[in-house]
């Protein structure tokens, strides 16, 4: 018990953000990051050596995502994707780091809104587009550890990713205009 | 290869994942193409976005949550564990155990005090008939305590529990199967029970004759006949009740010295020998002997005193006869008497000693 709050202690963090990119929502998030312990902690007996932890609990927590996002949407069947994006695409009061002393509170606007419109983006794509770009752009997963995560080939992981940035890179044009 | 196609591929070309030469030709067709050459710079600029985003941070609240959660699966875990495993791993072991502590504990205590048991004529449930035979195999060497209890009048009075017998021995006995396995001592003890009480039922179930009782019906027709000899007469009182024989009999049975009982009632009995001893100290005289015979292996041993007297009627086998009479010779001074002469099928002899106080000669 007290070994497995340890591992609480040590990924929550990690695995919450990945919720969070994956879901877009902060509470929503949380309750997938609390799910994903529990499944975990019931099925330690099933966690083989040969991989990490963390990658196996990526794994748990992405599947999880996967599930709250479906129960999102029956939950809102009449809303549409787009609406849910924009509502939940905010920024939680928690996220992103400390700002930098010197940033300005028009800065601090704009990176948030900059971040928001990002998260919008990253929802709105395909599950098997997201879930690899999150992993190797915003966790920085290797191929090999997605592949062990995702339980798919590398090539399927690269080809996955570069069509998810494509699609991510559209997606930013639309909302901001000029990326530059 | 159109721009389009090139555009698909920018990513690949990005991350260094293209060919050398298909790499060199896209560097070269970007040189040449603003498109796609923006294309790049937007795919670079979105990858910077998505890199800079910054870390969520979890609530307090969290890892406490979740380890709530935990814990109360884990106390589910465990007390399906306890239904289920406990009771299998732990308490069954147990209780078996127990019982099978308490059982060796109860059969060996009840073993314990079995003789005693017996030596004080309480009633005790029908052997099994593997026991009796286990204790048929072994030599009867009954305490001579044991005979002179069930023989005697104080034993003849209702004592509690025997009618508990008696109705265990009524109901056991029209059984062949339960007769054979009880024990002979309980047999002749019911039969003298219920033929103090019940004399008509006690014949109904009159078991196969002893050896003892043989011996003791035909002193007892010899006697009223008048043709039994002193000595045998003598001989038979270690047999019959202590009030039974007289202290003519014996008497005169140790004035004969010694007497071989042959004769009718002597068939199926063992021969006597009647012999007197004299010794300074009667009592210590009888200790010795009570002690000798019993590593003689001699049976249903009876002590009587009398006055100064002490008297000793027992069976030995016929190879300690000689023994016997050597030891006898050894604690006093035993009178004469005639070497018997024994038959080949003799394998017991019964003795009569009667230790007397050796009269002082010189005063």
């Amino acid at each position: 018990m007290e070994a497995f709050s340890t591992l609480v202690e040590r990924h929550q963090k990690k695995m919450l953000n990945v919720a969070y990119r994956m879901i877009g929502d902060y509470d929503e998030a949380c309750d997938c990051v609390q799910e994903a312990f529990l499944s975990a902690y019931r099925g330690i007996g099933n966690f083989r050596r040969e991989a990490r932890f963390s990658t196996w609990l990526y794994a748990i927590v992405v599947n999880q995502a996967k599930n709250s996002l479906r129960q999102m949407k029956s939950r809102r069947g009449h809303e549409s994707s787009t609406d849910m994006h924009s509502r939940h695409g905010e920024a939680p009061c928690g996220e992103c780091s400390a700002p930098p002393f010197t940033e300005s509170l028009a800065d601090q606007w704009e990176r948030k809104e900059l971040g928001a419109k990002v998260q919008t983006c990253i929802v709105g794509l395909e599950h098997d587009f997201r879930e690899v770009l999150v992993l190797k752009d915003i966790q920085d997963l290797s191929y090999e550890e997605i592949r062990d995560a995702l339980h798919i080939p590398v090539g399927t992981v690269k080809s996955r990713l570069f069509r998810a940035r494509l699609a991510l890179k559209d997606c930013l044009a639309k909302v901001w205009g000029d990326l530059k | 290869m159109t721009c389009e196609d090139r555009v698909k591929k920018l990513p690949a070309y990005l991350e260094g994942e293209l060919p050398p030469r298909e790499s060199e030709e896209f560097k070269n067709h970007l040189a040449s193409c603003e498109t796609c050459r923006k294309t790049l710079e937007d795919l670079k600029a979105a990858d910077r976005l998505v890199r800079n985003l910054g870390e969520v941070e979890p609530p307090p609240w969290l890892k406490q949550q979740i380890m709530t959660r935990v814990r109360e699966v884990h106390g589910q875990n465990e007390s399906l564990w306890k239904k289920f495993f406990f009771p299998l791993h732990i308490k069954i072991p147990v209780q078996a155990f127990a019982v099978i502590v308490v059982t060796v504990l109860a059969i060996y205590i009840y073993r314990l005090d079995e003789p005693q048991i017996r030596m004080r004529g309480f009633p005790l449930p029908p052997t099994p008939a593997y026991e009796v035979k286990k204790e048929q195999a072994v030599p009867e060497t009954r305490p001579s305590r044991l005979k002179t209890a069930t023989q005697s009048k104080d034993v003849a009075a209702p004592q509690p529990g025997r009618t508990e017998y008696e109705d265990a021995y009524t109901s056991l006995a029209p059984s062949e199967k339960v007769e054979d396995t009880m024990p002979t001592e309980l047999k002749r003890d019911a039969r003298e029970a219920l033929a103090e009480t019940e004399p008509a039922l006690a014949e109904k179930f009159q078991a196969p004759p002893s050896e003892e009782s043989v011996l003791h019906s035909a002193v007892k027709e010899k006697r009223a006949e008048g043709s039994l000899p002193q000595a045998i007469a003598g001989a038979g009182s270690g047999i019959c009740e202590q009030d039974v024989c007289t202290a003519e009999e014996r008497e005169g049975g140790g004035a004969a010295g010694f007497a071989i009982a042959k004769g009718t009632a002597a068939k199926d009995m063992p021969p006597s020998l009647d012999l007197l001893l004299t010794v300074k100290d009667v009592a210590s005289a009888g200790v010795e002997l009570d002690k000798y015979l019993a590593t003689a292996k001699a049976r249903h041993t009876e002590i009587n005193v009398h006055g100064k007297q002490q008297t000793f009627a027992t069976e030995v086998r016929l190879h300690f006869v000689a023994s016997v009479l050597e030891k006898l010779n050894q604690i006093g001074l035993l009178a004469d008497h005639v070497q018997p002469e024994f038959g080949k099928e003799v394998q017991w002899v019964i003795i009569k000693i009667t230790i007397m106080p050796a009269v002082n000669q010189n005063p």
